[in-house]
């Protein structure tokens, strides 16, 4: 049809070119498609910022970072210095991306933002703190250590406890002539050195003992600043144990002072 | 027969179209024809520009119609594919573009529609509006245009903007004093002359 011979009226206009099958109706599979992706991609993002929530709270918790609070102004920045921003900043990606895939709703985007937010926000921390609970990531990273983490092996091996920078976090599990050696959450073995640059201490520690340590890494000795004792159901919630940790009953003995 | 269906609602029309009574659509493009070309045209200056863009939006709305939920009302509906096309158009042209994102959307603002006196506000805001539209910014011009022109309610208007009702209900408040104080300048300015 030229130009000449086309309807002036709109109406006529889109009539004309649905008569012609210029233009199609979707079907509805397409929409009740589109709505699946959505809610497949909404359940998605839920279940990878829960994992990640929980694998968050149980690194902190699992390094040590926790505790160091105690130390006052000193253990607060090396705290934030040693929180895993990355997969913070992860969280913080997914939770906005999360609002805008609610923002499809009419009960979402009638509200104020705010209020979407805060309900993303409030259930990915209580269901990342509900997941923490459960011995899941223990178990993944016992795993991971062991070589049976395949794919996410590495991720767990690397994030699952990370280092804390001059801080040291781990289980006394012997004495000895300078100090005391502790096994680490990253299976590792540390050699800490009590000295004159020691200026606090807690008097009472031994064998088994859970201990948070600031103190510069010297080759393989620690030289210590501070060392305090740790309750590791103590701080923002109790949840499972790092593996392999040693007790008392693995190392008999008592701690001299030094 | 076709007496008939103009006496039938948006709704049941949209539904014998979705049920493949095609030729129907026509109807809906005559009843929202004239509505959606004042809207585009607040918009959209180029008399070319705003037949494409009506033309645009009625084949959106004829391709897409089998998701409209008939038990709900077709006119925010339309309204939405209109505002997303404008949307669409006036960032082609890079225009002072309707606004994706407003931090006003991100608050909780008490607001209600029952607040002010429907009959002198619109009498006395439909007098501005023909001379101080231009003064508003598109986020403001937007719900002022459905509200006063299309006379839609709040709720109609934050399911075409997808924003809070309390975020109409203050754009439009902003919007009524923009346009108050422009009004005053202006005829300030007339009596001076």
């Amino acid at each position: 049809m030229n130009k000449e011979n086309e309807p002036q009226n709109l109406s006529d206009s889109i009539a004309s070119k649905i008569k012609r099958g210029q233009i199609k109706m979707r079907p509805k599979a397409y929409f009740i498609a589109k709505l699946a992706i959505l809610l497949i991609g909404m359940s998605i993002l839920t279940v990878v910022t829960l994992f990640l929530v929980s694998f968050i709270l149980f690194s902190i918790r699992q390094s040590g970072l926790l505790f160091l609070p105690n130390f006052g102004f000193p253990g607060m920045k090396i705290l934030i210095l040693s929180l895993p921003w990355l997969l913070i900043l992860g969280v913080i990606a997914l939770v906005i991306t999360s609002e805008v895939f609610a923002k499809h709703f009419s009960f979402v985007y009638r509200q104020p933002m705010l209020y979407s937010f805060l309900a993303i926000i409030i259930f990915a921390i209580l269901g990342g703190v509900a997941l923490d609970f459960t011995p899941f990531h223990a178990n993944l990273l016992t795993s991971a250590r062991n070589g049976k983490l395949p794919i996410a092996g590495p991720f767990y091996r690397e994030m699952g406890s990370p280092k804390m920078k001059n801080a040291f976090y781990g289980s006394i599990f012997e004495i000895t002539n300078s100090g005391f050696k502790i096994n680490t959450p990253q299976s590792d073995e540390l050699n800490i050195v009590v000295g004159p640059k020691t200026k606090n201490m807690d008097s009472d520690l031994e064998v088994g003992d859970s201990v948070l340590i600031l103190g510069k890494k010297i080759n393989l000795d620690i030289e210590a600043s501070d060392i305090k004792k740790v309750e590791e159901t103590h701080g923002f919630l109790p949840g499972p144990k790092f593996p392999n940790r040693p007790t008392i009953k693995d190392f008999p003995g008592s701690l001299r002072r030094p | 027969m076709e007496q008939n269906w103009q006496k039938k609602s948006d709704e049941d029309l949209a539904r014998q179209v979705q049920n493949g009574n095609t030729q129907l659509f026509g109807l809906i493009v005559d009843r929202y024809e004239t509505k959606i070309g004042r809207y585009a045209k607040k918009f959209v200056y180029d008399q070319d520009d705003i037949k494409d863009v009506l033309q645009e939006i009625f084949i959106k709305a004829y391709v897409n119609i089998k998701s409209f939920d008939t038990a709900r009302k077709l006119s925010p509906w339309i309204y939405r594919i209109a505002h997303n096309e404008l949307v669409n158009t006036l960032r082609k042209k890079k225009k002072n573009t309707l606004p994706l994102f407003n931090l006003d959307t991100f608050l909780p603002r008490g607001f209600s529609e029952n607040e002010i006196n429907k009959e002198n506000d619109h009498r006395d805001v439909k007098q501005m509006i023909n001379t101080c539209l231009a003064a508003l910014e598109p986020k403001y011009k937007e719900p002022t245009i459905l509200y006063y022109l299309d006379e839609l309610s709040y709720s109609e208007i934050s399911e075409i903007l997808q924003i809070p009702i309390s975020t109409v209900g203050v754009r439009i408040k902003r919007a009524r004093e923009k346009m108050q104080k422009a009004y005053l300048t202006q005829k300030k300015y007339e009596q001076g002359k």
